[in-house]
């Protein structure tokens, strides 16, 4: 099963788009703009990895971003990203860590 | 400022906190002993960076969490603080940090931030509060780092160098009375007293070492600058129920909180 097949029969998952590290688009889901979100994604999967590596955190692995009506998760699939939009923003923690914890 | 940060700093497994303003400049910082002046430079010019490219995707973003093998960073946009601007509130964290209890304390801290300095208290007097600070960005009252220290709480741990720990919340604008219990705002009234504490131990299972905190904002914010009354207490005890996460959780609190009244 593809990472997006996997993420694509969550229910809250409304758009995914799957891209690396240097911001290329590998798939989307339902999203208009995928290869816009893949670049924007990769610029803050980056520059989160650096401060991971400053501040002694380790190797990136996953991100959530929560807005009033709406959330965004990325997970690090190896070299790849994998990130989705999520509604209701309320299921975000959740399924951020079932993301996660997916590969 | 810095006393906000105080409070974070003191959560457990959090090692840095900093409040960043729309340039990305840090105008209060506090952290454990990896996190020098030069670090937390190199860490905001990366954070905004990454708030900017955030903001091209999701204009209104409110938390951004970032999980690391071995550690956790949380952003919160915090919006407009007095005399600063927009800012934004980060925090650093090992694998322990507690991240219900981190996300609740971000949100005291938020609220206080936006109240601005009368309410956030002045921990640095050696410059304006909220000013964003100049070259160098460090506010001196964290750039000099204090020897090795155990705080008397055992939070934490002797590795800890930072400056002295701000005023205690009691060095905020005079509240009107400081119970034996800490909790601001109480009145010598026992009745009033006893509610408060009994709010608090209550409160603790389910918020941690925030439930004090939050029951002191709860009771600034109903009195302000004035004595607690009981007959807030209903008032009191459906704010402070919100501030619980779970449904069960808060239900119970309700439960037993109705119960004793």
């Amino acid at each position: 099963m593809s990472e997006l097949d996997e993420v694509t029969r969550i229910p809250e998952v409304k758009t995914a788009t799957v891209c690396d590290f240097s911001g290329a688009f590998h798939g989307g889901y339902k999203d208009p703009d995928g290869e816009s979100v893949a670049a924007v994604m990769a610029v803050v999967a980056v520059t989160l990895q650096q401060i991971g590596e400053q501040s002694g955190l380790g190797d990136l692995r996953s991100i959530s971003i929560a807005t009033p009506q709406r959330g965004r998760v990325l997970v690090r699939r190896g070299q790849r990203l994998l990130t989705a939009t999520i509604e209701p923003v309320s299921a975000l923690p959740n399924l951020a860590q079932t993301l996660e914890g997916g590969h | 400022m810095e006393a906000i940060l105080q409070g974070l700093l003191e959560l457990g497994g959090v090692n840095a906190a900093l409040v960043l303003d729309a340039d990305g400049r840090v105008l209060a910082q506090l952290g454990k002993a990896i996190y020098d002046a030069a670090l937390f430079e190199q860490v905001a010019g990366l954070l905004a960076r990454t708030f900017d490219s955030v903001q091209l995707q999701h204009e209104d973003w409110e938390l951004i969490t970032a999980q690391f093998a071995d550690g956790r960073l949380l952003a919160r946009n915090v919006g407009v603080v007095p005399e600063a601007g927009p800012c934004v509130l980060v925090l650093i964290g090992d694998t322990t940090i507690n991240a219900p209890f981190a996300t609740v304390a971000i949100r005291v801290a938020v609220t206080r931030l936006r109240r601005g300095p009368d309410a956030a208290g002045r921990a640095a007097p050696s410059r304006p509060p909220y000013a964003p600070a100049t070259s160098p960005r460090v506010p001196p009252s964290v750039s000099g780092f204090a020897p090795p220290k155990t705080s008397s709480s055992g939070i934490l741990p002797p590795t800890l160098t930072r400056a002295p720990p701000p005023p205690p919340p009691s060095a905020r604008p005079p509240p009107p009375f400081t119970a034996p219990s800490g909790l601001v705002g109480a009145t010598p009234d026992p009745a009033s007293t006893a509610f408060l504490t009994r709010c608090c131990k209550e409160l603790a299972p389910h918020l941690g070492p925030m439930a004090k905190v939050i029951v002191d904002e709860a009771v600034r914010a109903l009195s302000p600058g004035q004595p607690f009354s009981m007959t807030l207490s209903s008032t009191l005890v459906d704010h402070v129920a919100n501030q619980i996460e779970s449904p069960k959780g808060r239900a119970a609190f309700l439960a037993s909180l109705r119960s004793t009244r």
